[in-house]
């Protein structure tokens, strides 16, 4: 049509990024978080479980934010607790994935008595508080970092599914769906090409909300004791020990707990620019 | 078209009803919407039939029974002398790929994550034909509906409506069908557009030797193309026959209500003008049709017979109609 | 209306069968069975096999299941072996009394807060007032209960010590400490969940605000502030009315970690200490309750919104 729609998608893209101050600050921190995450081998000055020095060192040159009761270096353990929080965000928001959307596209998709099951056991699933939920799980399974992982991830499943059966049960009645069938296309064809494909926005941006509720989910299960074990440098574990020591230590816990909620705000910033910025209808001025 | 007529049909439906179960909230039954009600036709190869209308009388849902999107629940489709109607999706495989569908909506019919080339590939990858043969193919379904080469590498919102047509008539003509229905294809469009795409579609016709059933609610559209014209209420096909014998005598009062409707094209050929005859009354509730000739509510011919007895669809002159007192408006046809 | 009322009653029985099947699935059908998780792994064989018996887990599941959903339905929650043989029961519902107190006053607090503040950043959209009314609510909502418990902890009971750190004193027996100990849990989830509570209020009122029948009542010649405070809040409120029953049934599960920190001994501490010394009869118990409340709580707030609003009821 006109000039504007010469432009490829990924340079409008692009253009809406740097134009917003928000986007580029989210995206940068993201970016941040993630490198810190898996180079926290390179960054951090010494090891996780290394102890450095004696116990309660206050913060120095040496050791920035100090030493912990066993006198590591809790700067280290901070940007080591930053590839455990990650990686249970990522592994158990995948898993939520990988089973919540193919339920949702085929309920949404089937609509009559499959749907109306699938709907009855999410109504059941999500009537447990998420975390109660995830904390009977892991008391059964067993407390690793594992378990955690799947815990975080069932309880998220439900909510998948329910996102994506709505958008599903919606699109499903459309025109490009209809002229799928009159060529011939089978069900899973048209579920996994005509469907899926344009859940990938609201996806994504689901995936980033329940990163950040399985970042904090982790820490609270941590903290609680039924998530990563000591020594693992968990920032829930980290909020723990600063919380059984407030009374000598009040510090100790700051660390953990700031990290924890630059974390999840960054997140779930990124699913605001991620909805900005997917939204493919939206016109530039 | 007289030599047309030793052909065997591509497609013959014989008393086809087509029903929807509708559950109302709140409803403890489910109700019954019989959408098609009873109707025969037949297509020849490279014919043109027009189905007209006004919306909700159950000519897209024919349309849809016709290529087996639905399932009627009584009668006969019959396909290239093959019984289709309780195929099932696998059985129906190979015969996609000789009917077609285009419909009303450009903007809803195309998939808008798709470039045009994913669009277009979509047929062929369905069918299990080679990347290959597709790629070849590709460029000239491109060239066929008269868009640029370009094209292939944008998405659906980028184009017009009229372009956005062309496109979904590309896709429909992929795997070389020889029968289309196309569904209101240019009702969506501007008056402009229209008459380009009626153009392709006549020229494709011409080069493919295409088979069309033209669904639309405007029977001046319909004139334009048809061969032959069949004229659809309320579920039920009231009159059907060649196009001149539809519109230049036509015989069912709602026909003739609808032609009369059309400005000016009788005037035009010189012919006396029609007095314009305005329809009194809404389209009455399908789910609960009146006794009878279903047209008796608006009708201004109508009598006790028409409230006891449905009128069969019975020759008269060239044409096939359904009514009592069938014949042209002010030939006083009624005894 | 009565069918509407009919029909949300057997939707949420429909939920709790659903929901008690599901506690059923995990306590059972995991590996190690409940009386080797009761036991731990240096129990003898003979205690093992003998607790199975009692426990009935040599039945066959389908009649364990039953006989799981009939003692429910009796309201039969059983002992817990592990507490002597107490009534779970007994265990149970005192501590969630101890969570829907502090949940109620939560609540009851965060709603004093919003629902002002929300309505006066939507009626001064745009000023200072809005400007920070939303940095509060968008750090509220990034903003985990535990680490702001723990901010209070310190700022409060250490920093500047005015607060007892935590702990649990019934009513009836020091009011004056049973109230100071209840200050710093209360704070903590009440500010949170303001936060989502005045974001919500603030989207329903501006919404409001645009619609017509708000102009029209201008048109006719109300004084901006009636137009603002009377069609507007009461339009906006009855969502509202939603959201703070949500969030309700949302803290009773959610607040283990805060109950963990004031040392406060409801439904989560309960959990959490049952975890802790596998006393698996109780857990079930109280993850099921938990959900209960979530789920009973949700239908009174269904069946109130639709008084307040008949429209729902006949949909």
């Amino acid at each position: 049509m006109t000039s504007a729609a010469q432009f490829s998608e990924r340079r409008k893209i692009w253009r809406r990024i740097v134009r917003n101050p928000l986007h580029l600050f989210t995206l940068s921190m993201v970016a941040l978080l993630v490198l810190t995450a898996v180079f926290a081998d390179l960054l951090a000055p010494y090891g996780a479980t290394e102890v450095v020095a004696y116990p309660f060192e206050l913060p120095t040159g040496q050791f920035w934010l100090g030493t912990d009761s066993i006198g590591r270096d809790i700067f280290s353990r901070l940007i080591h607790g930053s590839r455990v929080s990650l990686y249970v965000g990522f592994a158990s928001t995948a898993i939520a994935v990988v089973f919540g959307v193919p339920m949702g596209v085929v309920s949404g998709y089937f609509g009559k008595l499959t749907d109306t099951l699938m709907m009855r056991t999410t109504d059941g699933l999500l009537a447990f508080p998420p975390i109660i939920l995830a904390m009977a799980m892991v008391a059964v399974l067993g407390t690793n970092l594992r378990n955690t992982i799947i815990a975080i991830g069932v309880v998220q499943i439900p909510r998948f599914a329910r996102l994506v059966r709505g958008m599903a049960l919606s699109l499903k009645e459309s025109e490009f769906i209809t002229a799928g069938r009159a060529l011939g296309a089978s069900h899973v064809y048209l579920m996994q090409r005509s469907l899926l494909p344009n859940l990938t926005s609201i996806i994504l941006v689901q995936f980033t909300l329940t990163f950040a509720t399985a970042v904090l989910t982790e820490a609270a299960l941590s903290f609680l004791g039924l998530g990563a074990q000591p020594p693992a440098p968990s920032w829930g574990s980290m909020l723990l020990v600063g919380k059984t020591l407030v009374s000598t230590n009040p510090y100790l816990a700051l660390g953990a707990g700031s990290a924890i909620f630059i974390t999840v705000l960054v997140f779930t910033l990124l699913g605001d620019t991620l909805t900005d910025l997917l939204n493919p209808y939206r016109t530039d001025r | 078209m007289k030599t047309d007529a030793a052909r065997k049909p591509i497609l013959d439906i014989r008393d086809i009803t087509t029903s929807y179960h509708i559950r109302r909230s709140g409803a403890q039954k489910a109700t019954t919407l019989v959408a098609v009600e009873d109707v025969t036709l037949s297509i020849k190869p490279g014919e043109t039939v027009g189905l007209v209308g006004e919306s909700g009388c159950g000519k897209s849902t024919l349309g849809r029974t016709i290529i087996r999107l639905l399932e009627p629940s009584a009668g006969m489709v019959s396909f290239a002398g093959q019984d289709i109607t309780h195929f099932n999706h696998q059985e129906m495989r190979p015969l996609r790929q000789e009917m077609q569908i285009v419909f009303q909506d450009p903007y809803a019919s195309l998939n808008p994550r798709f470039r045009v080339r994913q669009i277009l590939y979509e047929p062929f990858r369905i069918h299990g034909i080679s990347k290959a043969v597709a790629s070849q193919k590709i460029p000239e379904l491109l060239s066929l509906v008269q868009l640029p080469p370009d094209s292939l590498r944008r998405f659906p919102h980028e184009f017009s409506g009229g372009q956005r047509q062309r496109i979904a008539i590309a896709r429909a003509l992929a795997l070389e069908p020889s029968f289309l229905v196309l569904d209101e294809p240019v009702s969506a469009l501007d008056v402009s557009i229209q008459a380009q795409i009626l153009n392709l579609l006549e020229d494709l016709q011409t080069e493919l030797g295409l088979a069309y059933l033209f669904i639309a609610h405007d029977l001046s559209v319909v004139g334009q193309v048809s061969d032959r014209v069949a004229v659809m209420y309320l579920g039920r096909i009231v009159e059907e026959g060649p196009r001149d014998a539809v519109f230049n005598s036509p015989q069912h009062p709602y026909t003739i209500a609808l032609l009369s409707a059309i400005p000016d094209i009788s005037a035009a050929q010189g012919q006396q003008t029609r007095e314009r005859i305005i329809l009194t009354g809404d389209l009455p509730n399908p789910l609960d049709p009146p006794s009878g000739c279903r047209f008796r509510t608006r009708c201004w011919r109508g009598d006790q017979l028409c409230v006891d007895q449905e009128p069969p669809l019975a020759p008269v002159s060239d044409s096939l109609v359904a009514c009592h007192y069938p014949g042209p408006e002010d030939s006083g046809a009624r005894s | 209306m009565t069918r509407y009322v009919a029909r949300r009653l057997l939707h949420g029985i429909l939920v709790m069968w659903i929901v008690s099947t599901a506690v059923f699935v995990i306590f059972r059908l995991v590996p190690g069975d409940p009386a080797a998780m009761t036991l731990g792994f240096d129990a003898s064989p003979e205690d093992y096999e003998a607790l199975r018996e009692e426990l009935g887990l040599n039945d066959p599941i389908h009649v364990q299941y039953l006989r799981w959903m009939g003692n429910l339905a009796r309201g039969d929650f059983g002992k817990s072996i592990t507490h002597g043989y107490a009534e779970v029961s007994s265990l149970v519902f005192p501590a969630l009394g101890r969570t829907l107190e502090l949940a109620a006053l939560s609540i009851l607090l965060a709603v004093i807060v919003a629902v002002p503040l929300g309505m006066i950043s939507a009626i001064r959209e745009g000023t200072w007032v809005d400007h920070i009314a939303r940095v509060f609510t968008t750090l509220g909502f990034s903003m985990p209960t535990y680490v702001m418990g723990i901010g209070l902890l310190i700022l409060l009971a250490e920093v500047f010590p005015l607060l007892p750190p935590g702990g649990y004193v019934p009513f009836g027996e020091d009011p004056v400490k049973h109230l100071s100990q209840l200050i710093m849990p209360v704070l903590t989830i009440a500010s949170v969940t303001a936060a989502r509570l005045t974001r919500f209020m603030r989207a329903g009122m501006l919404e409001v605000l645009s619609a017509d029948y708000v102009r029209t009542a201008r048109a006719k010649g109300l004084t901006e502030r009636r137009v603002n405070y009377w069609h507007a809040f009461r339009n906006a409120a009855i969502p509202l009315v939603t959201e703070v029953g949500v969030n309700f049934g949302l803290l009773v599960g959610g607040m283990v970690v805060i109950e963990q920190i004031f040392i406060w001994p409801g439904l989560g501490w309960l959990m959490i200490q049952s975890i802790l010394t596998r006393a698996f009869d109780v857990v079930q118990i109280a993850v099921l309750v938990s959900a209960a409340t979530f789920v009973i709580v949700n239908l009174l707030v269904d069946l109130t919104y639709s008084w307040l609003d008949p429209r729902i009821a006949r949909s």
